[in-house]
């Protein structure tokens, strides 16, 4: 248990070191970046036809959000901020607070892109295993194989444009955007729901049909490693069936770096799929972060990459946690 | 080997099958048939006031009245898409819902068009200055401050009257915050606002000045796309008016928030609006939303398929338009042939920097507009969109009077004119060199516009031998530059678009040495001087815009010496291709009846959908249900 427990400490001083770090690159790299917050501003007001004497607007957003004070006054704030779990109010949509704009996006983003990684990741797997695990050439495994492929090289942007054509124009199934009704009231009714999935479906298929292919290939290209391990011709030599060798040892141990691509994704999840959210116009992080980069909108993007850069080394750090527990031979490299 | 033919097979059964949904794919099935048919409706309705004679048709039916049209059965049009009207933005929208017109200058949301209201409304197209929540305006014997009376009857959403104390208020507030938007226009034009009684103000103006009533930076008065809001007094002046949301605004318009999402904002007609019952006007749709569908294929689709009725502008090109018009013939723009769009008020003048040699010299920039192939940035920048300019305003019926007074300075001095031999010519006759040119031409690398039109203007100035490079600016890099004079040319759109306004732009009084930052793009970065315009143009700007009699010869004077000049070089009108789907909805404004204009991001988009009381008395417009 005491080497579980350096084990521990070890990996909580790497996640503070990398989220301190973090946090400093977040704040320095939009700062590099030609142009300021104030210029998309006054880009946004010459367009109305209100660029004519903003001045004390412009000084107005300077001061409250400090721009200018010198670069490392603005970083010891920013510091304080965070410290106190502020993220601050962003400077294109103010007032509106940056945590409302990230909290208000992320419920969609993390609902659609949760469940589709999930999805797809077992069923890509679990086809890659009993495709993998197959000696034979037939056709039906040289179509699964092409198939993935197509779906794994193919871009988000054309499927999903596709998926929209076919099925929410030609045969007017789905509807065309958005994540709910217009006008629907946000609630945790059925029929709420069921609107909420309904609109979900396009999507969602649009992402599930790309990501299946990737693990489908990865895992079968695992299993196929395994399959030539040791302890699967001593199970074979047991007498063990083919189904049961393939999935409780061919699987469970291909599945150790398949779970780790899963576990990475899920971290970033958080940052949304930017190409589905604009063609379907559904409401999450991915066009919050792409708009807020565009505006060179710092709070913004300072909150949510920070939130993507949290999320993941989390869920890095879980995983860490997790691995000895499914894989006895790290445990076993722990203890003593 | 196997896998290899395997996989061709699949490969060239996959392309066979997206060639066959590209090109093969049959028009949608056409929309449910909605017969338009003019059925003079025998309202039987709670409206008890007997109007004049052609508004019958503009009461919305209380009750469920079945029209039964002897033709082909109406199948399932939905009872309550047919009451909905839907807009499209191009942006999702922040939640919590910004109503703050003062913070927020996002307008795609129906803020100031379904909400606000204004005193006066323009309608650029015809001319006419509506009245709306003021009645009359009165300016005193030296220009210097302006009545206005308030109409009587108005009240807010909350059922309080609308009345001076909030227009005093609302100035005052103006005075008090200067970072609000507009304020400081505001608080440049007027000294102070008196309440004379409950429903009459006066501004007291900083200088005299006889154009304030169409100032909308600082008048409540809405030209092109907004005005100075008027809010409510007995709301805000609970709140901070820098950080005050809104999201559940008070207006005296005749819709109310009801949603707000990210995707979509929905107003709902609410039944106590003052304008029921002052003129016995509903507005036709029950149910207005303004969506966000996503990007320019979402919003063929939905106008084909019937879910959308209109969307904001820019969002459509002409290639997905007129796709769209073949699929649902209901769908129309302005003109229903190229170029298809309303003119912007805005025109877009190339402009030239008179302080970098050798276009300080007139004759050279002759020539610079010579070799410039209009037409040809029409074709190939704007697909068709739109038409030559001959000068910096735009083409609308009522400044009809201003070209033709002076056609013959145009015969003249051919602004559009496109010939490269004379414009060469003119160069040599300038002693200039064109092949030791290298012109630095800016361009708004968040415009695509600028950058299509800056690529076709830069290869036709090649063609004859002049070395243009086009640079990409963007933010604060882009503001800096232009402002400090630091290019040569650089296209830019020309508001405010009024006759005197866009001459003043060349007002030497905006002029600043090169190096130090001028207020506007427009105004003066081009370093233009000319003390004798200077003279006609102040004149001008003392003369009631609306004076043609006065103005139209100052107007000759002040050409006379623009033209010969040309400080900046006219290139093409600004298109506005904005459709609209008759399918539920018609009446919309188009060439062949140029009753208002089509912009439904624009405040006075509600005179579209209500219609407005025109000068005889007779109400004009609003658009009405396709199907009775």
């Amino acid at each position: 248990m005491r080497g579980y427990l350096s084990y521990l400490a070890q990996r909580l001083a790497i996640l503070a070191a990398t989220i301190i770090i973090s946090m400093t690159i977040v704040f320095v790299v939009p700062r590099l970046v030609p142009g300021d917050p104030m210029g998309a501003i006054l880009a946004k007001l010459s367009a109305v036809g209100a660029g004519r004497g903003s001045e004390a607007l412009i000084q107005d957003y300077m001061e409250r959000f400090g721009l200018n004070k010198p670069i490392w006054q603005q970083y010891i704030d920013y510091l304080t901020q965070l410290a106190q779990g502020n993220l601050g109010y962003s400077i294109a949509n103010f007032p509106a607070r940056v945590s409302d704009l990230i909290f208000s996006a992320l419920p969609w983003t993390i609902g659609l892109l949760l469940t589709t990684t999930i999805v797809s990741w077992i069923i890509g797997s679990v086809l890659g295993a009993i495709v993998g695990w197959r000696e034979s050439n037939s056709l039906p495994v040289r179509a699964a194989v092409v198939l993935a492929l197509i779906a794994y090289t193919t871009p988000y942007y054309i499927l999903a444009i596709l998926l929209l054509f076919a099925f929410a124009f030609l045969v007017p199934i789905f509807p065309l955007a958005g994540a709910f009704q217009v006008g629907a009231q946000q609630e945790f009714s059925l029929s709420f729901i069921l609107d909420v999935l309904w609109h979900a479906t396009l999507p969602a298929l649009s992402i599930i049909l790309v990501s299946l292919g990737w693990w489908f290939l990865s895992m079968r290209s695992l299993i196929t490693s395994v399959k030539g391990e040791d302890y699967i011709l001593w199970a074979e030599a047991k007498g063990l069936s083919p189904r049961r060798i393939l999935w409780a040892y061919g699987f469970r141990n291909a599945l150790l770096p398949q779970a780790t691509g899963l576990a990475l994704s899920l971290g970033y999840l958080v940052g949304g799929a930017l190409v589905t959210e604009v063609i379907f116009g559904y409401p999450g992080v991915g066009w919050l972060i792409f708009n807020s980069i565009k505006g060179l909108d710092y709070p913004v993007i300072q909150g949510s990459v920070l939130l993507i850069i949290i999320s993941v080394a989390i869920v890095n750090f879980l995983l860490d946690l997790i691995y000895p527990l499914l894989d006895p031979r790290i445990r076993q490299g722990q203890a003593g | 080997m196997k896998t290899m033919k395997f996989s061709l097979v699949v490969l060239v059964l996959t392309a066979i099958l997206l060639v066959a949904i590209a090109c093969g794919a049959p028009a949608t099935p056409p929309p449910p048939v909605v017969q338009t048919v003019v059925v003079p409706q025998t309202v039987v309705s709670e409206a008890t006031v007997v109007v004049p004679q052609t508004v019958v048709a503009q009461q919305t039916v209380e009750k469920q009245v079945t029209v039964q049209v002897p033709v082909t059965p109406t199948p399932q049009v939905d009872k309550a898409r047919a009451e909905t009207l839907n807009i499209a933005n191009g942006n999702p929208f922040t939640v919590p819902a910004n109503i703050n017109p003062y913070t927020n200058w996002d307008r795609g949301s129906g803020m100031h068009n379904l909400c606000y209201e204004y005193f006066f409304y323009q309608n650029l197209q015809t001319g006419e200055y509506i009245p709306w929540l003021a009645t009359d305006y009165q300016y005193n014997s030296d220009n210097t401050a302006l009545t206005v009376k308030l109409r009587d009857g108005v009240t807010w959403s909350d059922g309080q009257p609308f009345t001076a104390d909030d227009v005093v208020f609302t100035y005052d507030m103006l005075k008090k915050n200067p970072s609000l938007n507009w304020a400081e226009q505001a608080n440049g034009a007027v000294k102070s606002v008196d309440k004379v009684d409950d429903h009459t103000v006066t501004f007291n103006l900083t200088t005299p000045n006889p154009h304030f009533h169409i100032f909308r930076e600082a008048f409540p008065a809405v030209g092109i796309w907004g005005g100075t809001t008027i809010v409510p007094k007995h709301i805000w002046e609970k709140v901070d008016p820098k950080t005050f949301v809104n999201s559940d605004p008070v207006c005296t318009g005749p819709y109310k928030l009801t949603s707000a999402t990210q995707q979509a904002l929905t107003w709902t007609r609410r039944d106590d609006w003052w304008g029921t019952k002052v003129w016995n006007v509903t507005p036709a749709p029950k149910t207005v939303n303004f969506l966000y569908l996503g990007p320019e294929t979402n919003i063929a689709l939905a106008l084909v398929n019937n879910e959308l009725d209109t969307p904001n502008i820019g969002l459509l090109g002409v290639g997905s338009f007129e796709e769209v018009a073949r699929r649902n013939p209901k769908v129309q723009a302005w003109l229903d042939k190229p170029p298809y769009s309303w003119l912007d008020p805005c025109p877009r003048p190339l402009m030239v920097n008179n302080a970098h040699p050798p276009f300080d010299k007139p004759e050279a920039r002759w020539a610079l507009s010579y070799l410039i192939d209009r037409q040809g940035v029409v074709d190939l920048a704007y697909e068709g969109a739109t038409t030559p300019a001959w000068g910096i305003w735009p083409d609308y019926d009522a400044n009809k009077p201003y070209h033709d007074a002076i056609a013959d300075l145009l015969k003249q001095y051919p602004t559009d004119a496109y010939d490269e031999a004379k414009g060469l010519q003119m160069f040599k006759d300038a002693g200039v060199d064109v092949s030791k040119l290298d012109l630095k031409y800016v361009v708004d690398a968040n415009s695509n516009e600028e950058i299509k039109v800056g690529q076709v203007i830069a290869d036709q100035l090649g063609r004859a031998g002049i070395k243009v490079t086009i640079t990409p600016l963007q933010g604060g890099t882009l503001q800096d530059a232009v402002l400090q004079g630091d290019y040569d040319i650089k296209l830019h759109s020309f508001c405010p678009g009024y006759i005197a306004e866009n001459l003043d732009l060349f007002n030497s009084k905006y002029y600043k040495p090169l190096g130090q930052k001028v207020a506007l793009f427009e105004a003066n970065s081009f370093r233009y001087r000319n003390p004798k315009l200077d003279a006609i143009v102040n004149e001008m700007l003392t003369v009631p815009p609306d004076d043609n009699a006065k103005m139209i010869p100052l107007f000759k004077q002040a050409m006379e010496i623009w033209l010969p000049d040309l400080p900046v070089i006219p290139v093409v009108q600004a298109p506005a291709l904005v459709p609209f789907n008759n399918t539920y909805w018609t009446g919309w404004p188009t060439a062949s009846n140029a009753w208002n204009m089509p912009v439904s991001w624009w405040a006075t988009f509600n005179t579209v959908i209500i219609g407005y009381p025109g000068k005889d008395g007779k109400w004009v417009g609003g658009i009405k249900p396709a199907t009775p």
